[in-house]
């Protein structure tokens, strides 16, 4: 099946039946369930995560219990270099099976490695697993700081979680507080500029994607794209460690809003490039 | 009337050599001349003026078989030119890459000299088990090193990463895999080499491949340079050892320690060490090299067990020379006795770079070691030492109509 989401032959909304796991996790908790679960039960030996170290600000670790992956879960919407730990966890930690999760352009990037692997000699190998997560556009480090101390007037070391939803930039304080929304319009100016020349928002090249557009509050549309990630899931299923439900494809806010968010961004990078190109400048595509 | 052979290129070995044998009307090796035709390359040369840090990095590309020893060779010899010393967990793990390196190399010249002797019918198990013990040589330059071949950790003050503790559980693994490996091959090999028959059934004559030079080996697993006196090595132009028509062609010096030349290798390393009895011949280094591969996997796990993956893995003292002290780097790479040396300048620049490698030494006594017997055994001679000869490789000044400029300047 070819469409605005890429290739996949199948889509499922889930979500994670570890209470703990749904507690500190974005929605459905896909990512981590299937590290853990992939640790736990021997398909993975370790895995890359994006942790974040002091002042909100996201680190790539590698992760190989499911303490260390709960401790690096949610998502982060400004960038954590995942790829340049992956050298790393297949050399001085020796890991065999490895796990990676990453945006399109991560996951484009692990691919591109894998397909021309200059410079990561038998590290290729190593990779079973590579999730990916839809994404719009990221925020730079700095564009972040500036959003959440600025705009939001909340210090960044008081985050405890950032969340984009219904048009919204939720900040949620340490103190539990209600969050503080930043409306996405005001976000834009701070956005990487780079992103503006993405045509993936669903992680396309991934063995699967997984984001909550498409899927009810609490829950992630899955994009099962390659016998792998189906394996992957199929088994998670099995084992009872993701609960399931059909996907709603009339519904407004269902495939058919995934599949909007999509083609919006397509249309709109396509016209960005096309004017960088006029521009004489350097575009990826 | 003695006659010319001329075996050229020589083959299952590295690089380009030819063997040019004279001959008396019984086939008899009278003198033999065993020289290097690897094009320069001038790595001496264009060093000079780069940072110290450049040096292993590019050292390291003289060769893809032990690119390990070279680079380990190069920041030995800048860190003595600088006074530096390197941590405790850092000598450790490049000691481990350094066998690493090892556990890989020699499998793979019993892989190269099994048609020789392995027979036919054992051919196919014997490689199979060659690959699985280079797999795990190699392995454990990858995981330490960075990089199975040309490994980036090696870096000056010790090694650039530590390992994880999971990672040091499975390198004891798998040294303990190949021990198991070694005992078996080494045991089937020297069957071989004890039989003293090559796979046609031609007898290998006893007192094959002897000669008079002394043997040279500074430790049996990593090097030390201490034991190397390096004022006592002067570097003579190929004519001083060869005939004319075979020096001008010959693209590596010819290096003396003590006045003489010297055997540097596995079998340097197994007499001087560990009491090896075969002082001589060609079958000899067949043999120390079989016992060699226990010694390193028995090494690497002492190693292993030692290591503490938490210590810090390399110095932080700046890399500045003085611009006069030489630094010397002896390392026993796979075929021996592989030394570089440096002077850094007070600017942390290379102001002198030299390397003799392993295979340097041994190639003017490998023509010797022909000598005297019929000159279809001249190749097994070769073949025994297992020349490597890309890193060998030196200059020598010629001008547009090949006429000899200088003889005596081969940096």
């Amino acid at each position: 099946m070819t469409n605005t989401l890429g290739e996949y032959t199948s889509i499922i909304v889930a979500r994670s039946t570890d209470k703990e796991i749904l507690e500190k996790s974005q929605d459905g908790g896909i990512v981590t369930a299937a590290y853990i679960y992939g640790l736990e039960n021997g398909l993975l030996d370790g895995v890359v995560v994006a942790d974040t170290e002091k002042g909100f600000k996201p680190v790539p670790k590698i992760a190989r219990t499911r303490a260390e992956v709960l401790s690096a879960c949610g998502t982060k919407y400004s960038l954590s270099p995942n790829m340049s730990v992956v050298k790393d966890a297949v050399k001085e930690y020796a890991l065999e099976k490895l796990g990676f999760v990453g945006t399109p352009c991560q996951v484009i990037a692990m691919k591109k490695m894998m397909q021309y692997p200059v410079a990561f000699r038998q590290t290729t190998g190593n990779i079973s697993l590579i999730v990916g997560i839809f994404c719009m556009e990221n925020f730079p480090y700095n564009a972040m700081k500036t959003l959440i101390e600025q705009y939001a007037r909340v210090n960044i070391n008081d985050v405890v979680k950032t969340d984009i939803g219904k048009g919204k930039l939720f900040v949620y304080k340490k103190d539990g507080s209600d969050p503080i929304a930043i409306p996405i319009k005001e976000t834009i100016p701070f956005e990487q500029k780079s992103c503006h020349v993405c045509m993936d928002y669903t992680s396309e090249f991934a063995d699967f994607s997984t984001g909550s557009v498409g899927s009810p509050d609490g829950w992630s549309t899955v994009l099962i794209r390659n016998k792998r990630g189906k394996d992957f899931i199929d088994k998670m299923i099995a084992a009872g460690k993701l609960e399931t439900q059909a996907p709603d494809f009339e519904g407004k806010i269902g495939i058919p809003l995934l599949e909007k968010l999509s083609t919006d961004k397509k249309t709109k990078n396509a016209k960005e490039i096309e004017h960088r190109i006029e521009m004489g400048l350097p575009v990826p595509y | 009337m003695s006659k010319t052979v001329e075996i050229k290129p020589t083959t299952r070995h590295e690089g380009h050599t030819n063997l040019v044998l004279t001959v008396d009307d019984e086939g008899i090796v009278e003198s033999g001349a065993y020289h290097s035709v690897t094009p320069v390359r001038g790595f001496e040369k264009f060093l000079s003026g780069k940072v110290a840090e450049f040096a292993p990095i590019a050292v390291s590309r003289f060769c893809g078989v032990c690119p390990t020893a070279h680079s380990i060779s190069s920041v030995e010899a800048i860190e003595r030119a600088c006074g530096m010393e390197p941590t405790k967990d850092g000598l450790i793990l490049r000691e481990l890459t350094s066998i690493g390196n090892k556990l890989h190399s020699h499998p793979l010249h019993q892989f190269l000299i099994s048609p020789d002797y392995v027979p036919e019918a054992d051919r196919a198990e014997v490689i199979k088990r060659v690959q699985e013990m280079r797999k795990i040589g190699q392995y454990f330059v990858d995981v330490i090193g960075g990089e199975a071949i040309h490994p980036p950790n090696v870096k000056i003050g010790g090694m650039a990463k530590n390992i994880t503790p999971d990672a040091k559980n499975k390198l004891i693994d798998r040294a303990k895999n190949y021990l198991e490996l070694a005992e078996i091959q080494c045991e089937y090999m020297l069957g071989l080499f004890n039989a003293g028959k090559l796979v046609d059934g031609t007898e290998i004559p006893e007192k094959l491949g002897y000669h008079d030079f002394p043997l040279v080996a500074t430790s049996l697993t990593y090097g030390d340079s201490s034991k190397f006196d390096y004022s006592q090595v002067v570097e003579l132009s190929p004519f001083e050892e060869y005939p004319k028509e075979v020096a001008i062609k010959a693209c590596s010096n010819i290096p003396k320690y003590k006045g003489s030349l010297i055997e540097v290798g596995p079998r340097a390393r197994m007499v001087t060490f560990e009491n090896f009895k075969e002082t001589k011949g060609a079958m000899g280094i067949h043999k120390a090299r079989a016992l060699e591969m226990k010694h390193y996997a028995n090494r690497a796990l002492t190693l292993l067990d030692e290591l503490n993956t938490n210590g810090a893995p390399y110095s932080t003292a700046p890399v500045v020379g003085d611009g006069e002290t030489l630094g010397v780097g002896a390392i026993e790479a796979a075929r021996g006795h592989n030394v570089h040396t440096a002077v850094i300048g007070r600017d942390g620049r290379i102001v002198d770079y030299t390397a003799i490698v392993a295979t340097t030494w041994n190639i003017p006594v490998i023509g010797r070691a022909t000598v005297g017997y019929h000159y279809k055994f001249a190749e097994h001679v070769v073949r025994a030492y297992d020349p490597c000869i890309s890193c060998a490789t030196h200059m020598i000044a010629k001008d547009y109509d090949g006429n000899t400029v200088d003889e005596k300047v081969f940096q």
